[in-house]
């Protein structure tokens, strides 16, 4: 429901203010709920091995605890492990701090990763061992050797952690690097919080800086959510400060006002807080890539806002006739774009699954907010006009129609070279870069410690190459033969061998971590395998790609069925999609030139451009078509609107590249060349084709008519369509089909409101009072009636058939014709089943008929049509104009004695009669009438009316010969005339049954009562 | 009463008699002086031979972990531990910076000193200890004479307790001298959360000739 329009408004707010306030209510619960989570692996498939080998390790790594890890080339003792620990123990919020090897968990993760790595025959002794308890009992003793004499505290502390000696580095004696070099530090208080993680981490730091200044990097969990999370803040200062002072200055430059800035972005806000309660009732949290939602609906939900703006700015009202249409290409748009990005629901990416929805969520809520609570506040507080803009509009049309054939071939140039080059670039590779350096933002510690510790445990495995290059197929196989619940029987031969429990428990944990790798190989073997990080920027781009290429495949087809059911016209589809051809080449053009690859983020700015570029075009081609191909006035309407909405957008994607995060730089760098490309395709391309599409000359304003614009037709007016409609009316009662054509009418009646417009002043025509939105749907109920009668008739016989005939009247009048041996013209108008009166006439007159028929929307459905008249005798003429050949022809079907139907109430054609209807003027198609006027034959008016009881009567009306007058015009004029008056009572009984959904008036002839 | 007089007279004499007193020549105690007493007994010998007993203890193992061997010192810096129990062991500092460590009949591992130190602490300690240091790198410990008990003196390094001693960290040394001598009789080095290793030294003797090969490298 429009604010501005005739609803209840409870307590003098509209329903849409009532919404805003129950949304803002839902989103500061939203908001003070919702969990924020930092961690990097949710954001992945959680199938993908790489991911839950890193997921694993995770796990095993205590959250409370940060570890210290030594910097790459610097002398670090263990001494000065021992004295760093030392400080940090007498932090009040430290619980323990201990230099260590490994940090606790990851060891026996990381040990069982090893032995399962173990060549085949190495992996088959340790399986032998186990169950030996002999041979553990001489292997203990060999441990206790090893500790006595020289003492070698590596030595002891593998013996220590491996007494059965299972690992390789026991089995071939080189100890593993023996310096507990690295500081594990564990939080007395649960670090659940950023600022916990960052109060803590700043303790440690401190200490650690005062003892061994440089030395040492902190990472693990806390550290990294630290860091991101001061890292987040102050990016989003710098962003939105950044953001919102450009968007401010450019509104500012276009319309000299912030004011009304200020309700634009209330109603942004709004969209946020809806997609933030979607958020919040459909995951609890947000990862950092939905976060990102926001810029998002910025940057593509202020658009909508804009072009409310703007049509209010150029003094127009919400009474105007432009503005149902502005309010159905936004809505319309926002659909669109919010279905693009809904397609992405169904990625493997959480991180994306979670944008998708919440951008899915916000993007109609923007468009609605705009069209309802905006309209309503500019429609109160209309802004003042700024002329200077529309004289910059106008430069800018008369430029593109000047040289619209020379940025056309540019356009299509770009397409075709893209389309050339594209591949080859892509298979370089350099456009898709999926190396999870973009993730690693390096100037934070906490990577260059994670870093640094991966380079410590390649160290400590330094005998894992040869385990490595066995590769994970082999540790899966290895795994195959591993028996799990050996740890009791460890455990047993240790205390005989005089070992307490405390020194199996190292062993047991490997082997418990054995057991669980046994029943799920992936997480372990992927870390043996020892690329787990190299494996996973793999297994990422792999399948990102696979889900870019399967959704986007997705969201297009979407996207151009959403085109077709706004347009209604496959070539408005095509120049749709070849805009959005053209705005990606472009974008990989500018990608190429910059030498910017698109990372995993960045690869999400692409359905993002699909939607913003089809938004753009959707509003310039629907413009455009409203405005009859005038270029002025479309770019006056939106020129200025979209170029402002392009620079808010990129000002809003250009900010994060002001963060010191990679990934968010590249992102806003890739969106902001995008939201370039897109506006260049829309702009300039687009219109150029549009133009040259059409014919050169504007038409006269006579002829401005219904026609002078190219016909479009309904979804259902084609030959799929009807082929469906008949092969089900074979299958269905008629009275089902007849509640399935009912059920589809109120559809369209609901979703067509353009058309409905357009029925409403043809029925005001005959009706008065002017009709109102029920009797539109009345129509269309009657409309759907008839086609399924008319489908049902396709499968049935000539008997039953004419069972749906109830009177037939006139029909002496036909048949004196007939005998008359002449042939006559049989005219008609677009009321009811009008198809049934070769139906009627069948078995009653042995005569010939011929319908007249303009081609239909295909060839497919022209030639079913066809057959469909065949079945009752009656041929089809296909009519492309008023040439002479379409002359002759029915002058020689009339000249044998045929009967030529035809309908005239609607104009085709050049040769066209203004008529005098009861409440207007309409334009009848009179070429016909002059065939008629030559061949001296009778034109007999004829008109088929439904029945209440379902049956068509059918009447032919007294017959008139058409005697030439002072002019042809006056010839025709006049017997258009007096068609017009045999009809227009009919039509005025039964206005429901009269199917005119084209224009009938000419733009500038205003109705005016007969 | 007379006898009586006489016989409490003989048995307080022969009583008085009895009780031990300052020996000749002995210095008095004084905890402050004996790290210097001793580098400076130490720094006297040009060598040391000793034979030891290393008794590990470690938590979590019912029986101990006795190796038995010799020690041979060298002015200045050079040290030669000798196993017999195991036999082949050997750690071996000659003197030119360089630590040599092998286990069994294994390939003896050469390293710098420093290194070996910082890994093996017991070759420090050992080292100090002939050549007079009570006090090893440690930081942290706290030095403790204690008074002596007969022939013996004991010297204890604790760690401040405000400032505990890390997992496998050394939690405290004790180093047992004779008295008067201040000759090196043994040494206990305890490990923080369990573990023990004890050298206890016989037949020590100073400045003998040693084997001509006693510093080679193997």
């Amino acid at each position: 429901m429009s604010a501005g329009g005739p609803g209840k408004r409870p307590f003098g707010f509209s329903p849409a203010a009532w919404v805003a306030a129950a949304l803002v209510a839902a989103g500061a619960w939203s908001a003070l709920t919702i969990r924020f989570q930092t961690e990097l692996t949710p954001l992945f498939p959680p199938g993908l091995a790489a991911v839950r080998a890193i997921r694993a390790l995770e796990a095993s790594a205590d959250e409370n605890a940060v570890l210290l890890v030594p910097v790459p080339g610097s002398a670090v003792s263990p001494e000065l492990a021992e004295e760093v620990a030392t400080r940090l123990r007498l932090l009040p919020d430290v619980a323990e701090a201990e230099p260590c090897l490994m940090p606790p968990g990851v060891l026996a993760k990381l040990a069982a990763a090893r032995v399962a790595a173990l060549p085949e025959a190495a992996f088959a002794e340790v399986t032998a061992v186990l169950a030996n308890p002999a041979e553990m009992a001489a292997r203990l003793e060999r441990t206790r050797g090893d500790m006595l004499g020289a003492l070698d505290p590596g030595l002891l502390a593998l013996r220590r952690i491996d007494p059965l000696q299972l690992l390789p580095s026991s089995q071939n004696g080189s100890a593993a690097p023996a310096s507990p070099v690295l500081v594990w530090v564990r939080a007395r208080g649960d670090l659940r919080s950023f600022e916990a993680c960052q109060e803590f981490v700043r303790h440690v730091r401190a200490a650690a800086a005062q003892f061994a200044p440089g030395r040492y990097l902190l990472t693990a969990r806390p550290v990294f959510a630290a860091e991101i999370s001061a890292q987040m803040q102050r990016d989003m200062i710098i962003m939105v400060g950044v953001a919102v002072g450009l968007v401010a200055a450019v509104f500012w430059i276009y319309y000299r006002t912030l004011a009304a800035l200020g309700a634009i972005l209330w109603v942004q806000a709004l969209s946020v807080l809806a997609a933030l309660t979607v958020g919040r009732l459909c995951f609890g949290e947000l990862n950092v890539i939905g976060v990102s939602f926001a810029a998002v609906l910025l940057g593509v939900g202020i658009d909508y806002s804009i072009l409310v703006f703007h049509h209010f700015a150029m003094g127009e009202r919400m009474d105007s006739p432009h503005w149902p249409v502005l309010r159905r290409a936004v809505r319309l748009s926002a659909l669109t774009t919010a279905g693009a990005f809904g397609v992405l629901a169904l990625a493997q990416f959480p991180m994306l699954r979670q944008l998708a929805v919440l951008v899915a969520a916000g993007l109609p809520a923007a468009a609605w907010f705009s069209t309802t609570l905006l309209a309503d506040h500019f429609e109160r507080r209309p802004p003042p006009p700024r002329r200077r803009l529309t004289g910059a509009a106008h430069h800018v049309a008369d430029f593109i129609d000047r040289f619209r054939r020379v940025i056309a071939v540019t356009g299509a140039l770009v397409i075709v070279t893209a389309a050339v080059v594209m591949p080859a670039f892509a298979r370089t590779g350099d456009l898709f870069d999926p190396d999870l350096q973009h993730f690693r933002p390096l100037q934070l510690e906490a990577y260059r410690g994670q870093a640094a510790l991966e380079e410590h445990y390649a160290r400590m495995s330094a005998d894992a190459p040869a385990a490595r290059a066995l590769g994970s197929a082999a540790v899966r196989r290895n795994l195959a033969h591993w028996t799990p619940g050996r740890a009791e029987a460890v455990r047993t031969s240790l205390r005989d061998a005089g070992f307490e429990d405390e020194w199996a428990a190292p062993t047991a944990s490997v082997l418990a971590e054995l057991d669980v790798a046994a029943a799920d190989p992936a997480g372990l073997a992927e870390l043996a395998d020892g690329g787990i990080w190299r494996h996973l920027s793999e297994e990422l781009g792999t399948t990102a790609l696979a889900d870019l290429q399967r959704l986007s495949g997705v969201a297009l087809v979407g996207i151009l069925i959403l085109c077709y059911a706004a347009h209604r016209s496959l070539k408005l589809v095509l120049l749709n999609a070849a805009t959005l051809v053209a705005a990606f080449a472009l974008l990989f053009g500018g990608l190429a030139l910059t030498e910017t690859p698109l990372t995993l983020v960045s690869v999400l700015c692409l359905p993002l451009l699909i939607g913003l570029t089809i938004d753009y075009s959707l509003h310039v081609l629907l413009v455009l078509e409203h405005c009859a191909g005038n270029l002025r006035e479309a770019t006056e309407r939106l020129g200025v609107p979209i170029s402002l909405a392009a620079l808010t957008a990129m000002a809003g994607f250009g900010a994060p590249m002001l963060s010191g995060l990679p990934l968010l730089s590249n992102f806003g760098f890739v969106m902001d060349l995008g939201t370039l490309a897109a506006v260049l395709a829309a702009l300039f391309f687009l219109p150029a084709w549009h133009v040259l599409g059409r014919a050169p000359k504007p038409p006269a304003p006579e002829e401005t008519g219904p026609q002078a614009t190219p016909r479009r037709y309904p979804i259902f007016h084609s030959g799929p369509a009807y082929a469906l409609g008949a092969w089900t009316a074979q299958r269905v009662p008629r009275g089902f089909l007849r509640a399935l054509a009912h059920l589809w009418a109120r559809l369209f009646a609901a979703g067509n409101p353009p058309a409905t417009e357009v029925l409403l002043r043809n029925l005001s025509l005959v009706c008065h009072p002017p009709p109102d939105k029920k009797a539109a749907t009345r129509t269309y109920l009657s409309f759907a009636e008839s086609l399924a009668d008319y489908y049902w008739l396709g499968g049935r016989t000539l008997a039953q058939a004419q069972e749906l005939i109830g009177d037939r009247r006139g029909i002496e009048i036909l048949r004196s014709v007939h005998e008359g041996g002449r042939g006559a013209l049989l005219l008609t108008a677009h009321l009811s089943l009008f198809e049934l009166g070769g139906v009627a006439l069948k078995g009653i007159l042995d005569c010939s008929i011929v319908a007249l028929s303009l081609p239909e929307s295909s060839p497919a459905l022209s030639e079913w049509r066809a057959a469909f008249r065949r079945r009752w005798g009656v041929e089809t003429l296909e009519v492309g104009g008023d040439d002479q050949f379409t002359f002759l022809e029915i002058s020689r079907l009339l000249a044998a004695g045929s009967f030529v139907a035809a309908l005239v109430d609607r104009p085709h054609g050049t040769m066209r009669s203004k008529v005098r209807l009861p409440y207007g003027e309409a334009l009848f198609s009179s070429g016909i009438l002059m065939i008629a006027a030559a061949r001296r034959c009778p034109v007999v008016p004829v008109t088929v009316i439904r029945r209440d009881d379902g049956r068509y009567d059918v009447e032919a009306h007294e017959p008139f010969f058409v005697v030439r007058r002072e002019s042809n015009e006056a010839t025709l004029q006049h017997y258009s005339q007096v068609l017009a008056d045999v009809f227009a009572p009919i039509i005025q009984r039964h206005p429901e049954q009269w199917y005119q959904f084209a224009p009938l008036l000419p733009s500038s002839s205003p109705s005016s009562p007969a | 009463m007379v006898p009586i007089r006489a016989a409490s007279a003989v048995f307080l004499a022969l009583f008085t008699g009895l009780i031990p007193g300052p020996v000749r020549g002995a210095p008095a105690f004084d905890a402050a002086s004996i790290p210097t007493r001793f580098a400076e007994r130490q720094q006297r010998s040009r060598t040391v031979t000793l034979e030891f007993t290393q008794t590990l203890r470690l938590a979590g193992m019912r029986q101990p972990l006795v190796s038995r061997g010799r020690i041979f010192y060298a002015r200045p810096g050079r040290l030669r531990v000798e196993y017999e129990i195991p036999a082949g062991d050997l750690l071996l500092l000659p003197g030119d910076g360089t630590a040599v460590i092998r286990k069994g009949t294994g390939r003896a591992v050469e390293r710098r000193l420093d290194d070996a130190a910082g890994s093996s602490p017991e070759l420090a300690l050992l080292l100090g200890l002939f050549e007079g240091r009570l006090s090893p790198a440690a930081a942290g410990l706290r030095l403790e004479p204690k008074p002596p008990s007969g022939d013996r003196l004991v010297v204890a390094l604790t760690r401040d307790p405000a400032r505990p001693a890390p997992r496998g960290g050394i939690e405290s040394i004790e180093t047992i001298l004779s008295w008067p001598a201040l000759d090196p009789l043994g040494v206990s080095v305890r490990f923080a959360r369990g573990g023990e290793v004890v050298y206890e030294f016989n037949n020590l003797k100073r400045d003998g000739v040693l084997p001509a090969e006693a510093f080679a490298k193997p």
